[in-house]
Formats: C-alpha cells, sequence, structure tokens
C-alpha cells in the first residue's frame, strides 16, 4: 500500500537534487525545519508544518538519482516507541522534458518501522 | 480510532494479504476452510489470522470445533482514511517544491 506522487520540476537535474536534499530547500517546502545526514544509516530529525515532530534515518543515497528515508513520528517524552506508524519515503529523479521528473513514494509499515527497516544493520556492523 | 500502523504491518504480508481477501469474500471461513483454497499449511493460516485479529481486520466466533473468522471492515478503513490524506498531504508539499523550483535562478519557467 504505497502512496506514488510525480511532479516535474522546470529546472535541471543537478539542481532538482538539491531542492530534495539540502535542508534549507526542503524547509522551503517539505517541513519547517529539517535535518538531515545525507549518507546511509544518517539521521534525520522534521518539524512538519503544524508542529508535528519527526525522527527519520537515511536508507539509500545514489546522488542525482534516488534518495530512499524512513520517518516515523518522534516518541513522546519520556516515551521510547513511536506515537504513530513510520514510514520509508523515496524521492526518484528522471530527466524529462521541461526540466526534471521527481516521483515520491511513500509506504507506511507498521510501529515497528524503525526496527525493521534495513538500515539497522550497517550501524551494527560499524560498531563491531 | 484503530490503530492503522498495525493494519499495515498486518497487510504488509502477502499472504496475510490472500488470507484477508478470503475471509473478506467468503463473509466468515474457518482456518481449515481458508487452508483449502490457499497454497499454506493451516498452522500458517492460523499465524496470519492472529496477526490480522491483533489489528482489528478479522474477528472470531466458536462455531462447532473451529473458530469462524468473518471481517470487521472498519480498521481498514481508517487505513484507507489515512493513505488518502497521505496523498493530500503529498500533493501540497510537491505544489510548494514546483513553486520553489519555479522561483529558482537556474528555472526554465517564465521569470528571466
Amino acid at each position: 500500500m504505497s502512496c506514488v506522487k510525480e511532479v516535474t520540476l522546470p529546472i535541471e537535474p543537478d539542481d532538482a537534487w538539491e531542492a530534495v536534499t539540502d535542508p534549507e530547500a526542503l524547509e522551503a517546502w517539505l517541513a519547517e525545519s529539517v535535518e538531515i545526514d545525507l549518507r546511509p544509516g544518517g539521521e534525520a530529525a522534521f518539524v512538519l508544518p503544524g508542529g508535528e515532530r519527526r525522527d527519520g534515518v537515511v536508507e539509500e543515497v545514489e546522488p542525482g538519482e534516488r534518495l530512499a528515508f524512513w520517518w516515523w513520528p518522534a516518541p513522546e517524552d519520556g516515551e521510547t516507541v513511536p506515537s504513530g506508524p513510520g514510514s520509508r519515503v523515496t524521492f526518484e529523479l528522471a530527466p524529462a522534458v521541461g526540466g526534471t521528473r521527481v516521483r515520491v513514494t511513500e509506504t507506511p509499515a507498521g510501529p515497528t518501522a524503525r526496527a525493521g527497516s534495513p538500515v539497522a544493520r550497517p550501524r551494527a556492523i560499524a560498531a563491531a | 480510532m484503530s490503530d492503522v500502523g498495525e493494519v499495515f504491518a498486518a497487510l504488509s504480508d502477502p499472504t496475510r494479504r490472500s488470507v484477508m481477501e478470503h475471509v473478506a469474500r467468503s463473509g466468515g471461513a474457518t482456518a481449515t476452510q481458508l487452508a483449502a483454497e490457499l497454497p499454506v499449511t493451516r498452522q500458517a493460516v492460523a499465524k496470519h489470522l492472529a496477526v490480522l485479529a491483533g489489528a482489528g481486520l478479522v474477528e472470531a466466533r466458536r462455531s462447532g470445533r473451529e473458530r469462524r473468522f468473518s471481517p470487521t471492515p472498519a480498521p481498514l478503513g481508517d487505513a484507507i482514511g489515512w493513505m488518502a490524506a497521505l496523498g493530500g498531504a503529498w500533493d501540497e508539499r510537491l505544489a510548494a517544491l514546483a513553486a520553489y523550483a519555479a522561483g529558482s535562478p537556474n528555472s526554465r519557467s517564465g521569470n528571466r
């Protein structure tokens, strides 16, 4: 069960990549506040319009082409478990007539999205 | 409001989706009946039914020696509503992204 949306941007793929990965750019359209460590296993934090806080982790970075990350509602103060379902989000870029096509896919997972995400493994390997 | 996270998790497994589909189509079935229609063992069907029941997607009633499972549609409706809201959120975000891109110095659109 995924949500898939597309838009064609009137800019070159390099500029489109920056628009979907640079925190300042992301703050212009995705969220009011964005922190993101743009590498597999990198942590992310968002504050959405309306104040909802989300935590996240980057799964995959294919420069210029694809960003995949997981995000979930940040646990309430004092809690360790997220207060809602997490999901996997991908931004995929492709050259298109008129500029660059951006395809967004958000696939909700269950409440244990973080535990189940593949990026749990790189951390374990790095710690070994 | 049901836990939509549990619903998505429950339906993320393709076999379990088949079980759910069969329960919904039959209007009520036992694990034995479902196993007869699916390429999985009765034991596997019973496990899937337990997950579906945990997510509120099916409920069980005693029927002779076995329990009969029937669909409970409300949690699925909640999950569908959640997905629709998600679509609306991305429509807004991508409109803002398009505006950001159109207003950027390297944009190909009108403003030169």
